[in-house]
């Protein structure tokens, strides 16, 4: 029993910090990144691949800035001349930037490591310690467990950033109101760049994270960024603390549907099941547990 | 005598088929579309002009409840699912198929209105991830246990072959007749909706529901209907794929389906219901496949695949920026082009 509470709340920590990148592009652009699965698996990959050549802490170092530069191109060159147009086609757009970047990576993979498709690969060099720490009775997954204080530290230097620095006051205030801040002398353009650049390293961290619960990088990477959506539904699609209670909620409920409904509804109900939950919870709190009501006036 | 043709009543001026070049177009086109393959006569062609004529049936149904009402919904690929395994099991219980594949369509429509009840209170980001949602956990029941009576489990599911009174159905030719009707004759009823007092309500709930509530639309009966015309035309769009392939599994309609088709309607035209899905279709099933081709041509193997992907999104990126309306709005400004020709609009 306090293994799966433990397992849920180590879990809920990867989805709160995938789920904080969702957030953090709804924030600066109002849209939801659905690229987001394939820029994850991508960091993954690409770690995979540096790893055993430069060691781990380069390789995390050449992901993630791969990924701040291909979130830095995203915003440039498809979200911003995008701006004003209906949202649905600038998600749509994020989609193309998904097979685009899927389309590349495959073709990198085919022609460097010579892999035929998006295989299961283990890694060779772990990016978090691997093995099981024992606390009395209770065995806690190491991997789970720094995975789980790295997407803190994240969280914690990313809301300091953002609460403190100017830049990050201006992110704020730029998500708040667009015109009162452009009014007071906001730059929107870097706003809208560093608000995807750590969104970039944000998703490449949680990627990582992700990938090395199953020990290797392979094509499920990609299910963080669906693993994160009900995360981002519950928080609120704007609030960045509603982010870590729900990424919580959402590792618990995981954890216990595994446990519990698995053998009820058969196999893979713990997957589905914070799916069903969120969308129980939209019908009573469309804004999420969090997030801003919109009131619509005609 | 008058120069040029007027109508003197409303019914004319209202019809689909107005002008004589109209009914030209209208029997060149159907007789083309009927008679093509007995000239190419390739029946990888054949195939794909299956492929296309399903898929475009569920972009379809998801144009209405997209581009006409103004809900997204990121489902279609399980409700695709959900009419070819429906089809199959009642085609199989003894259901002759024809009668099979518009009655997967009413049961799936049940899902479909199940699956709408969100869209009262939830509106764009929150409607679309929630079915999302929906997509994937019929995705996960389909692939239970419970279900592999439904679904044939790890194996694949197989249809009856199409038949038709006591004649059956089996070379790829027949096949495409009798799936080209079915998607003809539907797609011709839902250019319908669009014109009728439906249509007309729908899109007061996609420009303003608020106010299309005040002036007397019922918002939540048009949302469910949209969503159930959707269902309905993805399941008979799937249900037409799963007697034209035989052989259907759990892998066949994936939530990659889901986006395959949004990607059509948007590339196709929102709101255009018959040629914008149609188009949208050819582009989303024809381009990869050319590229693909194109490439095996110019012989880079191996990487033909990944090269596919990357152009495809590629082109879908382009069409976004720099043609949001879609084919259908590039193919009228070519036509105005024409019809202008030695002079244009600055």
């Amino acid at each position: 029993m306090i293994d799966v509470v433990v397992d849920g709340v180590l879990r809920g920590g990867i989805y709160a910090l995938a789920a904080l990148s969702y957030v953090i592009i709804y924030r600066a652009s109002k849209i939801v990144n659905l690229a987001y699965g394939a820029m994850a698996m991508l960091a993954a990959y690409l770690y995979w691949f540096f790893s055993p050549m430069v060691g781990p802490v380069l390789a995390v170092l050449i992901s993630v800035g791969t990924l701040v530069m291909v979130a830095f191109l995203v915003e440039r060159g498809v979200i911003r001349p995008m701006i004003g147009e209906p949202i649905i086609q600038i998600i749509m757009a994020t989609i193309g930037v998904a097979f685009l970047i899927r389309g590349a990576l495959l073709a990198f993979l085919i022609l460097g490591p010579r892999l035929p498709g998006f295989q299961y690969q283990p890694f060779e060099v772990h990016p978090l310690p691997t093995g099981i720490y024992r606390l009395g009775d209770l065995a806690i997954n190491a991997n789970f467990l720094w995975a789980f204080i790295a997407s803190l530290a994240s969280f914690g230097a990313f809301l300091a950033f953002y609460r403190y620095s100017l830049l990050g006051v201006a992110m704020r205030a730029m998500s708040n109101d667009r015109q009162a801040a452009l009014a007071l002398g906001v730059k929107p353009v870097e706003s809208y760049m560093f608000s995807w650049a750590i969104a970039g390293a944000l998703i490449t961290l949680s990627g990582l994270f992700y990938a090395s619960i199953f020990g290797g990088v392979a094509a499920r990477v990609e299910e963080i960024g669906i693993k994160a959506l009900p995360v981002i539904i519950l928080g609120g699609l704007d609030s960045v603390g509603g982010a870590i209670v729900a990424g919580i909620i959402v590792g618990l409920s995981e954890s216990f549907g595994r446990l519990y409904l698995d053998d009820v509804f058969g196999g893979g109900f713990g997957d589905v099941f914070p799916l069903i939950l969120m969308v129980l919870i939209m019908l009573f709190r469309p804004y999420g547990l969090f997030g801003t009501e919109r009131i619509e006036r005609v | 005598m008058p120069a040029g043709i007027f109508f003197e009543r409303y019914r004319r001026d209202m019809a689909f088929l107005k002008w004589p070049i109209h009914y030209v177009g209208l029997a060149i086109g159907m007789a083309a579309l009927y008679l093509w393959p007995l000239a190419a006569g390739y029946d990888y062609l054949l195939r794909l002009a299956i492929w296309i004529a399903a898929w475009s049936m569920a972009a379809a149904g998801l144009n209405v409840l997209f581009g006409l009402t103004g809900q997204i919904s990121l489902a279609q690929g399980a409700f695709m699912a959900l009419g070819a395994f429906t089809s199959i099991w009642l085609a199989t219980n003894g259901v002759p198929p024809l009668l099979a594949i518009p009655l997967a369509g009413l049961l799936v429509t049940a899902v479909g209105l199940i699956f709408g009840l969100p869209s009262l209170r939830l509106k764009e980001l929150y409607l679309l991830i929630s079915t999302l949602a929906a997509q994937f956990v019929i995705d996960w029941l389909l692939r239970t246990e419970g279900m592999a009576w439904f679904t044939g489990g790890a194996y694949a599911k197989l249809a009856p072959p199409l038949t038709i009174g006591p004649i059956t159905v089996a070379d790829t030719y027949g096949i495409y007749i009798v799936i080209l009707t079915i998607a003809v004759l539907h797609l011709a009823a839902l250019a319908n909706i669009g014109r009728s007092y439906i249509g007309r309500a729908l899109k007061a709930v996609r420009d303003r529901d608020i106010a299309a509530e005040i002036i007397g639309v019922n918002v939540f009966k048009y949302k469910l209907l949209a969503f159930m015309i959707s269902a309905y035309m993805a399941a008979v769009g799937g249900a037409l794929w799963a007697f034209a392939v035989r052989s259907v599994t759990v892998e066949s309609f994936t939530f990659f389906t889901s986006l395959e088709v949004l990607a059509a309607v948007l590339i196709g035209g929102l709101g255009r219901v018959v040629w914008g899905s149609v188009l949208g279709t050819v582009f989303i099933i024809g381009v990869p496949e050319a590229i693909k081709m194109a490439f095996l041509w110019l012989g880079v193997r191996g990487i033909d695949i990944a090269l596919r992907d990357a152009v495809f999104g590629a082109l879908i990126l382009a069409f976004l920026l720099y043609e949001p309306l879609g084919l259908t709005e590039l193919l009228r400004k070519i036509k105005e082009r024409i019809r202008l020709f030695p002079f244009r609009y600055y």
